[in-house]
């Protein structure tokens, strides 16, 4: 798939200078110091870096969706007390530390989706033959995509079935081929200058959450 | 094991999966984890076509595609898709041997969607929200049984009407031994 990709969807800006098994394994790079840094000032500037990143790397993100995502969960860990009593409703008691433990793992789940959001594109090629499997799955993938606008509501197993039968005739699937190779590009300076901001900024709040406490 | 046809008809189904969860995401969500599960299409109707390894590679490979698709495979959402999913095609393919012809697709759907939901609220109370999530299991199980039907009946439709599934069940009835 191109960087631009198809329809709706929206343009991944790093895909013209970042490589994707690079955004891959900078992204698990990140991981490790993401679980550490506990301060939730610290985090969730992260997150929005990350949200903003994710922004960049053309995923739309559904701010609503992890605003109810970290509320839920908060709610969850509030049901259990622990440490000092902020506020009391009805029978319900907000204590500190079950509010604080709440927001930081919502707040770690939803950085985690966004980096992996940016960090992970469907050109990424898995190696071995599952890697081989998957991209024969995409060029089907894209064939599909292609038909789609044959597809309709009012019928649709009809004209999906239509679509079906005239992309892929049973006893005639194509092969890959050529049309499943994608063109990778990357940019060593940005590409570097990628590592050290990111890196900088997750496993720098790390270090700096260590100078503070 | 895995012959080019065999291969082909799982790559094949792995794209008309990710097709139909690329569908999903068109329709609004009334419930913010509430999802119909269309994705699950395709693994509920290759029980009919491929054998046990075949039919676990498709859904290694329909939980590997939307992930990369979706740029999920570094998160947790990775993790709970693996396990709901897995867990899901091992109960429905248990069901489809050995209680069909006297269980339907509808039923073999429930059965996936009840046990995915349950799979990935284990893992939700382990790891996330802790023992008090219990308390919306029951609203959970109610979603995957409400999904679980449309579904089936979404499945059973497609494989009575299709003529391509239909053809591509009748070429691999032929080279079965």
């Amino acid at each position: 798939m191109s960087p631009r990709k198809r329809g709706r969807r929206r343009t991944d800006h790093l895909a013209r200078y970042l490589a994707p098994p690079f955004r891959f394994w900078t992204g698990l790079a990140l991981i490790p110091a993401w679980f550490m840094i506990d301060l939730i000032v610290l985090k969730f500037l992260l997150v929005l870096l990350f949200a903003l990143t994710a922004g960049l790397a053309g995923k739309k993100i559904r701010y609503l969706y992890f605003f109810f995502l970290i509320g839920s969960i908060t709610f969850f860990h509030i049901l259990t007390p622990v440490g000092k009593i902020l506020a009391e409703i009805g029978p319900f008691r907000i204590t500190s530390g079950a509010l604080e433990t709440g927001v930081a793992k919502g707040l770690t789940l939803c950085g985690l989706v966004f980096l992996s959001l940016f960090s992970v594109t469907p050109a990424l090629k898995l190696p071995g033959r599952v890697g081989g499997l998957l991209a024969r799955m995409f060029y089907y993938f894209e064939e599909i995509l292609d038909g789609r606008k044959k597809i309709s509501a009012s019928n649709f197993i009809g004209s999906l079935d239509d679509v079906l039968l005239e992309l892929f005739p049973p006893g005639k699937l194509g092969e890959p081929g050529e049309a499943a190779a994608q063109e990778i590009r990357s940019n060593l300076a940005v590409s570097v200058l990628y590592l050290l901001f990111m890196g900088g900024a997750v496993w720098g709040s790390l270090l700096l959450q260590y100078l503070i406490v | 094991m895995f012959t080019e046809k065999k291969l082909n008809r799982i790559a094949l189904l792995g794209a008309f999966s990710m097709f139909l969860s690329t569908i999903e995401y068109l329709f609004p969500r009334p419930i913010p984890f509430m999802r119909l599960g269309l994705a699950n299409l395709p693994v509920i109707l290759a029980l009919e076509l491929l054998p046990a390894p075949s039919y676990f590679l498709l859904v290694l490979m329909k939980v590997l595609g939307q992930a990369l698709v979706n740029g999920t495979l570094a998160s947790y959402v990775f993790l709970f898709s693996l396990t709901g999913s897995f867990a899901s095609a091992l109960v429905m393919w248990l069901c489809y041997r050995g209680l069909r012809p006297r269980i339907t697709f509808i039923g073999i759907s429930v059965m996936g969607a009840l046990t995915s939901n349950m799979a990935q609220i284990v893992l939700s109370i382990t790891f996330i929200f802790g023992a008090s999530a219990w308390r919306i299991l029951p609203l959970f199980l109610g979603i995957g049984l409400v999904s679980g039907v449309f579904i089936g009946i979404f499945a059973q439709r497609f494989s009575d009407k299709s003529r391509w599934w239909a053809a591509m069940k009748k070429e691999a009835l032929h080279e079965s031994p």
